[in-house]
């Protein structure tokens, strides 16, 4: 028994020395949720404390003696063990490295490193504990007035605001060891809360056949029974019945998540953030579960009692209390004052007696209690009951050390005491139901904020609705359960039925709850713990304007901290209802929003495994040296030999032969009696002059005549055709092409041949040449024209190829296509026949400036939202439609062609060749006394032997011969580039070899 | 003989593990059993199987080696080593699992997408929980009939997914997407069943499992 | 001094039957219109009607990120003029709307993303407003987090860093608007929906409200992302697309980020606030109708988008998420137009997620275009029939291609 002193003030003091741990541990076996044979060691701060398995890191602190655990943001108080339900930011320490942990729901692991976050000095002495007298300078929205006057001094106030921003640190170089993944679950039903409610909705959907899925946060199942002492019926106490139901649970077929918490709920789906560690494989991990019907059976948490200094260490919610004694066998104080608003408060101080703790009073902010035995039981213990009283100020400046209790009429009583159990009653945990969309409104029933109606496949049940029998609590349980079984097509009528008379028996909601707040100082009365704030700031915040519980919030920041609305939530729609003198049906608590609980970025982020798209001949062109490029996520060759200015690449394709990847083209057949309607619509050629073995290059435009895509569309067969588009954007064209012949009723067909079949592309000057010692077919000019579509034998009849001639580069192309999985041999056999040509593969590097050279576009680059295909110079690749209709861009282009004004995609060489030295880059502006347009794309041409570009500009400049002024980023403002708008193309404008 | 020898072909999937037992089937490669497969699960490569698209309108009028297609979306049908699946009203898959390969028409409605498509089977105890960890499909409803399938993303790639067998001991799931996706999708499979210990096998381990009922 | 009666930000008032001014939204745009209305312009018999309560919509759910590093020429001295408005709105309103000029670092992954990155800072420094091209180490000394190796999705190659940005408190931007604009006057009603615009003769008349009609001659649509909705009262169709912008904030942590960081790739943008959380917005996704409503997906994507970029972010908890309501043009510059077809219906919307940094300086121009009649020249290129004629603005580095069915 502790013993007390008098201290100056006249309040009894305790003595430091006390013990922690309840000594008689085994008598509490039944609830015990530590295992006290299994110590683990860890580290807090430099010294070595241990604690026992099954302990949470505050409660092995607590166990050790720690009170303070850290100091508030702004007044820099002492804060200690509040609730432990990981409600506030009280509790939030450095764990490992890692900032911010939540040391009370965190599970003790042994040799663990926990630091105080953001004290100087130590928890107990920190310096900076003079911002609590400062109060006075920081009123709500302080900053909105401060910091601003004289205007030379805000980078100086921001470096202090910064200075003091933040509470957890971390290293930019810190790296995270541990495993985060994501499992996918689906199921039926989900049940959120392993309560007693939870457990049989559970047990009750299983019965009814459908697949069951429960989640809770804690590790174990039991929720608010499990460490309760009150009965369930007679001889059983809750905590039996809790410790039966689990049984139950764990042998029907539920899949059960411990230390698992819904953090988002939407129609159908619920996110969930499940504890690792230990022996699972990983150590966080995401649940993403499908489900048919959910039933929220979450309980309640405690609103927060309000008070001078209710946030002093040893200040604690009831249930807090009641579970350090019962569930980890530790003492929460020596000599307690009670200050209540729920029964179970009442049984909590009885219960806290019985194990030898000192009561010294139980005040009850209620004119009457719901169950009148509790009070009997108190008098039996000679505690004293003081109904209508509540706790008006906790004495003690790092931790309490008293109390004034106080009531309306018969004024003060003071008490010494060094835990302060303080609570304000019951409130709901809705945060899952507000995110399914369900509005929470006043209940005058209940006295709760909950969603009046539900939807569809949502339900509810246990003491989230009102309900504090515990008959009635499971009664509820099973009838949400049946009804979420119902939705997945179980039929539960009967069950339903039953259940449903059994709830009408029992007690309902406890009613017309009287909600208790007190509100009559405030200067350090904190209605939001983790952003330090008071009373007296909502009433300056309801002053200014702020006056409902948004824009509060907004305003004082209160429930914006770690804990969110934890602490604050419930009492805020209250509180400011009351302070401008409002009732609070009119009033809704703040929108709940995802994460309900924090959760690791690396959590909510994890499984996103990007698988990589390879072509066929993925290894070969490794082998071949090459760099790779990710487009549309397929791994590209970029240039080969370490080469990124490809020279060896270039000069292969224009002086002998070059070969390259083009799996990643997109490759569609497009057939069937419509099919021409199909391309007539999405390509702004004509598509319907396609006869077979001939093949178009065309482009697909946006209903603003900008281009997006080009393709090149082969006819194969009456009404059979197929389209090669550009690599990457196969995807893209095949949406635009089924969007755009919607609702169309035409009758066609697509199949999608992007991966079945591989592609080769061969060019250059001697690849006629080598195609024509392959194959036994005619492949000469006259027979196999620019744009010609054949079937090929190759090699002897080895490899069967459709054949597209076209002019990509500039030279004679041949794009061969064949089934996929033959082509890594096609391209070795073309390899090994091409190394008497000097034949070399090159990739996307040579690529782009063997296509600039020649003048064709890069729509990447060079199209965009100011220019259309006829802005681009490509007036050629449009056929104007005569109805107008259908051609999506049509109009468009119909429109602007006669505009003047517009930009134009012009080429250009740099005018004097001195400018070799540094050069040119993409992105340089072209100016004359504003900005006229800007360089697309820009290389060195060895082919030519000077720098070319292309640029989109002011039509007023886009005639050959004008000169350009040219700005670079890294250009003294004065400075000027020039260059000389030339034709396009650049390279054999007279398309001879290519056609030749 | 005619004088040209076929290309070798290949499928997307290339396991780096020693094979113990080669085949060559119609141009393949085929591994039927690596050195060191382990005990399960396994990972096995049913790429080069051949596979067909079946398109057309009146889907239900047609009998592919006189199979009778089933009736709904999403339902599969094994018969003969055949899997027939049905993806949609018009458009249903054939893949041949067992069994030498026969003719197919190559003619409309039926398109061959051996080449387009990755064929993978997942076999073992774990393969449930194992996939968990991969698919947000629905593919173990305990109530349905086997076969069955699915459509939905693995790695969030469209995938096809078929369980021909599921029990607490033993399941067989099998899985198809596109051909560019095969050997990313396989590593990462691998990966994700590191855990159960999940390793490469040649095809023995599923042939053998269709041996006795479907040969 | 703290305890003087009536601090309210923004007076009561009551609801006329007619004001010379109404401006439909409670958001920056509408609140900086509303304020140089009655500052420059002598017009203070203003009322701003907001249907919930102000800075409800976008103001209040942005990352509050200020740059003008943008691409199209005619946005960049808006935008320019917009970051040096800032001090003085400070001064001027008496409200520290705690403007940080950390500078903003966008990244580059691509060769491509690297021409865009030099074609808007030569672009800046050619009207004078900095930016300058950096490699990736040298993005790395001035974000110590970035992870610059390849290991990410999305290697970073370079980027570009532009000084003269920086971050507010959005909240307090829009509250100290609406104390300027009150204390001059303007009439700031709260919980008032516009239901109908009653436009007659091609001149707009009045405006329904959920509180009854008010008369006036002349109408400003600033609503946001509910703007299209607006419009279609007075019969004027917007071509903007509805999406939302996952955003969310971790636990406050040190200060170890001093820059805003964007990366284009992912997409990512994010910085530290000055009460040490980091906020980030991700992928915006379609939505047919505005709405502030969070996606489980696009969340993910953005939380993991984060940790590839500042992987020591790891195991730091994401505390809050939610969605900011975006209105996105076919070119992504805005609308911003007046006496086009209606005599007296005004526009300014249409800024997708551009919406915040140009509120008070649009706002100042749109008070003089709404009190002169005449447009100021530096709006003329964002008229709405742009549109029609096919000469859209070169905001966007791609042209616009979404299909119709999405």
């Amino acid at each position: 028994m502790a013993i007390l002193l008098r201290n100056d003030n006249g309040f009894p003091k305790m003595k430091r020395r006390y013990r922690h741990r309840i000594a008689d541990i085994d008598s509490l076996r039944p609830t015990l949720r530590i295992d006290p044979s299994r110590r683990i060691s860890f580290r807090f701060g430099m010294r070595s404390v241990k604690g026992f398995h099954g302990d949470s890191v505050a409660t092995a602190l607590y166990g050790h003696g720690v009170r303070i655990f850290s100091r508030s943001i702004k007044f820099r108080r002492p804060r200690g063990l509040y609730s432990l339900n990981g409600e506030s930011a009280n509790c939030l320490m450095e764990i490992d490295g890692r900032p911010n942990e939540m040391a009370e729901t965190l599970l003790l692991e042994k040799g663990m490193r926990v630091r105080p976050q953001n004290v100087r000095f130590s928890l107990k002495r920190d310096p900076s504990g003079f911002m609590d007298r400062m109060d006075w300078a920081l009123p709500a929205g302080f900053y909105l007035s401060r910091f601003h006057k004289p205007s030379s001094l805000r980078p100086f106030f921001l470096k202090r605001i910064r200075r003091a921003a933040g509470i957890g640190r971390i290293d930019p170089d810190y790296r995270s060891e541990a495993v985060f993944d994501r499992q996918y679950i689906q199921t039926d039903v989900c049940v959120i809360g392993g309560g007693p409610a939870g457990m049989a909705a559970a047990m009750a959907a299983a019965e009814s056949g459908v697949r069951v899925v429960l989640l809770e946060s804690r590790p174990w199942l039991g929720g608010n029974f499990d460490h309760r002492t009150g009965e369930f019926e007679t001889g059983v106490n809750l905590h039996h019945r809790s410790r039966s139901l689990a049984d139950q649970v764990d042998t029907a077929s539920i899949r059960r998540f411990h230390q698992t918490v819904a953090i988002d709920l939407s129609e159908g789906a619920a996110v969930a953030f499940r504890m690792g560690g230990g022996e699972n494989l990983f150590d966080r991990r995401l649940l993403d579960i499908r489900y048919r019907s959910v039933v929220v059976a979450t309980g309640c948490t405690e609103r927060a009692l309000l008070f001078e200094h209710n946030d002093r260490p040893g200040v604690m919610q009831v249930d807090c209390a009641y579970r350090l004694a019962r569930s980890y066998g530790i003492f929460p104080g020596t000599a307690a004052v009670f200050s209540v608003g729920h029964d179970e408060g009442l049984e909590a101080a009885a219960g806290l007696h019985d194990l030898g703790m000192a009561v010294r009073a139980v005040a009850d902010c209620r004119a009457e209690p719901g169950d009148s035995k509790l009070v009997e039981a108190l008098s039996e213990r000679k505690i004293p009951y003081l109904s209508r009283w509540h706790a008006s100020e906790a004495k003690g400046k790092k931790r309490v050390e008293g109390v004034v209790l106080r009531d309306e009429k018969e004024g003060r009583q003071a008490f010494g005491c060094d835990l302060l159990v303080a609570s304000a009653g019951l409130s709901p945990v809705i945060g899952p139901l507000s995110v399914t969309g369900a509005e929470p409104a006043y209940d005058p029933e209940t006295g709760f904020y909950l969603p009046r109606s539900l939807p569809p496949g949502v339900h509810m049940a246990g003491r989230i609705t009102g309900l504090t029998h515990a008959g009635a609590v499971e009664a509820s349980g099973r009838s949400a359960g049946l009804r979420a079984a119902g939705d997945c097509g179980a039929s539960v009528e009967a069950a339903l039925q039953e259940s449903e008379a059994v709830l009408q028996t029992l007690p309902g909601p406890a009613g017309g709850k009287t909600i208790f707040l007190n509100i009559d100082k405030g200067k350090k009365t904190f209605v939001c713990f983790d952003m330090d704030v008071t009373v007296k700031h909502l009433r300056q915040s309801v002053d200014r304007g702020f006056d409902t519980p948004e824009p509060a919030k907004r305003f004082t920041g209160a429930g914006t901290g770690p804990g969110q609305g934890g602490i604050p939530g419930p009492n805020l729609p209250w509180l400011l209802a009351r302070l401008r003198e409002a009732s609070p049906e009119g009033t809704r608590p703040t929108t709940a929003r995802p994460p309900l609980v924090p959760a690791p970025l690396a959590v909510y982020g994890a499984g996103r495994i990007q698988l990589n798209r390879f072509s066929p001949v993925h290894s070969l062109l490794k082998e071949a040296g090459a760099a790779w490029d990710d487009s549309a996520g397929w791994r590209q060759a970029a240039y080969f030999d370490f080469d990124p200015a490809a020279r060896k690449e270039i000069e292969a394709v224009r002086g002998r032969i070059g070969i390259m990847d083009a799996a990643a083209q997109g490759k569609f057949r497009v057939f069937g009696p419509d099919a021409v309607q199909v391309l007539e619509r999405i390509f702004i050629g004509k598509s319907a002059d396609l006869t077979p073995g001939r093949a178009k290059h065309s482009f697909i435009c946006n209903e603003y005549g900008g281009v997006l895509y080009e393709a090149v569309t082969a006819c194969r067969g009456p009404e059979d055709y197929l389209v090669f588009t550009a690599p990457g954007m196969g995807k893209a064209v095949y949406r635009w092409m089924i969007d755009h012949s919607e609702n169309k009723d035409w009758d066609y067909r697509v199949a999608d041949l992007t991966e079945s079949l591989g592609a080769v592309r061969m060019a250059g000057p001697l690849a006629r040449e080598l195609l024509q010692g392959l194959t036994e077919s005619n492949v000469s000019n006259p027979a196999f024209p620019l744009m010609g579509f054949r079937r090929l034998r190759l090699m002897k009849e080895a490899l069967t190829v459709q054949a597209l001639r076209t002019g990509a580069v500039g030279e004679v192309t041949y794009d061969l296509y064949m089934p996929a999985s033959l082509m890594a041999a096609a391209w070795k056999a073309l390899t090994t026949a091409g190394e008497a040509f000097g034949m070399h593969p090159y990739g996307l590097k040579a690529d782009t400036l063997l296509r600039l050279e020649k003048g064709r576009l890069h729509i990447h680059r060079e199209s965009e939202n100011r220019v259309t295909l006829l802005d681009l110079g490509l007036e050629r690749h449009w056929r104007r439609n005569r109805s107008g209709a259908g051609k999506v861009g049509d109009a468009a282009l119909r429109h602007t062609a006669g505009q003047t004004g517009r930009m134009k995609r012009v080429g250009f060489r740099m005018e004097s060749a001195a400018d070799r030295d540094r050069p040119l880059q993409d992105g340089a502006i072209v100016v004359d006394d504003t900005i006229r347009g800007h360089v697309c794309l820009t290389r060195y041409s060895d082919t030519l032997g000077e720098q070319i570009g292309t640029a989109l500009v002011a039509e007023h400049l886009a005639e050959p011969g004008t000169r350009l002024n040219l700005f670079e980023h890294d250009m003294e403002p004065h400075q000027r580039r020039h260059a000389l708008v030339v034709p396009l193309p650049f390279y054999d404008p007279d398309h001879i070899r290519m056609k030749g | 003989m005619n004088p040209p020898a076929p290309f070798p072909r290949q499928t997307p999937i290339f396991f780096d593990e020693t094979p113990a037992e080669i085949e060559d089937r119609e141009g393949f490669r085929v591994v039927l059993r690596y050195e060191h497969e382990g005990g399960g699960p396994f990972l096995i490569d049913l790429s080069h199987r051949p596979k067909w698209a079946i398109r057309d309108p009146h889907l239900s009028r047609i009998r592919p080696h006189g199979m009778v297609l089933p009736e709904s979306p999403e339902a599969c049908a094994l018969e003969n080593g055949f899997l027939l699946l049905r993806l949609t009203e018009y458009h249903a898959q054939l893949w041949q699992l067992f069994g030498p390969s026969p003719e197919m028409p190559n003619a409309f409605p039926y398109t061959d997408t051996t080449d387009g498509n990755t064929l993978l089977a997942l076999m073992g105890q774990d393969i449930p929980a194992l996939l968990e960890k991969a698919a947000p499909v629905d593919l173990w409803k305990p109530e349905q009939p086997l076969p069955r399938m699915v459509q939905g993303p693995v790695f969030d790639i469209p995938s096809i997914l078929a369980v021909l067998e599921q029990s607490p001991t033993h399941s067989i799931a099998l899985l198809a997407c596109g051909r560019s996706y095969g050997q990313s999708m396989a590593e990462n499979l691998i990966k994700t069943g590191e855990g159960w210990k999940m390793r490469p096998a040649g095809e023995r381990v599923f042939t053998n499992y269709g041996s006795p009922a479907f040969r | 001094m703290l305890f003087k009666r009536d601090r309210r930000f923004w007076k009561r008032a009551p609801l006329q039957s007619e004001y010379d001014a109404i401006i439909i939204g409670g958001g920056v745009h509408g609140l900086s219109a509303a304020f140089f209305l009655a500052r420059n312009h002598g017009m203070k018999n203003v009322a701003v009607l907001e249907k919930r309560y102000i800075g409800y919509g976008g103001s209040g759910r942005n990352t509050a990120i200020v740059r003008a590093n943008q691409r199209a020429p005619e946005t960049i001295p808006l935008y320019a003029e917009g970051l040096k408005l800032w001090p003085r709105l400070i001064s001027e309103l008496n409200v520290n709307l705690l403007f940080f000029n950390c500078g903003v670092l966008t990244l580059a992954h691509s060769e491509a993303d690297l021409a865009e990155l030099r074609l808007a800072a030569a672009s800046g420094k050619f009207l004078g407003i900095e930016s300058r091209i950096l490699d990736s180490r040298s993005c790395r000394e001035l974000a110590p987090a970035l992870d610059i190796s390849d290991r990410p999705r999305h290697p970073i190659v370079g980027g570009m860093f532009h000084p003269p940005g920086g971050t507010l408190r959005h909240d307090a931007v829009v509250w100290g608007l609406a104390k300027g604009a009150s204390r001059r006057g303007v009439h700031i009603h709260q919980n008032t929906e516009v239901t109908g615009i009653d436009v007659q003769g091609g001149t707009v008349k009045s405006v329904e409200t959920s509180r009854g009609p008010i008369r006036t001659p002349r109408v400003l649509v600033a609503a946001g992302a509910w703007s299209a909705e607006i419009a279609e009262m007075a019969g004027v169709a917007l071509p903007v697309r509805m999406m939302t912008a996952p955003a969310l904030v971790t636990q406050p942590l040190k200060p170890f980020l001093n820059h805003v960081v964007s990366a284009g790739a992912y997409p990512c943008y994010t910085n530290q606030t000055l009460k040490g959380e980091v906020v980030a917005c991700g992928p915006m996704v379609f939505r047919p109708r505005a709405s502030t409503q969070t996606d489980a997906e696009p969340l993910q994507r953005l939380s993991w988008a984060l940790t590839e970029l500042l992987p020591c972010l790891t195991g730091v908890k994401m505390m809050r998420a939610w969605a900011g309501p975006v209105d996105l043009t076919p070119d992504m510059a805005p609308v911003i137009d007046g006496h086009d077809s209606i005599q007296g219906f005004f526009l300014d919307c249409g800024w997708g997620d551009f919406g915040f940094k140009s509120g008070p300086v649009v706002g100042k121009y749109m008070a003089q275009f709404m009190a002169e009649g005449k447009k100021p020249k530096n709006l003329i290129p964002f008229s709405l029939n742009r549109f029609q004629e096919y000469r859209l603005l070169g905001e966007a580095s791609t042209p616009h291609g979404y299909s119709p069915a999405e």
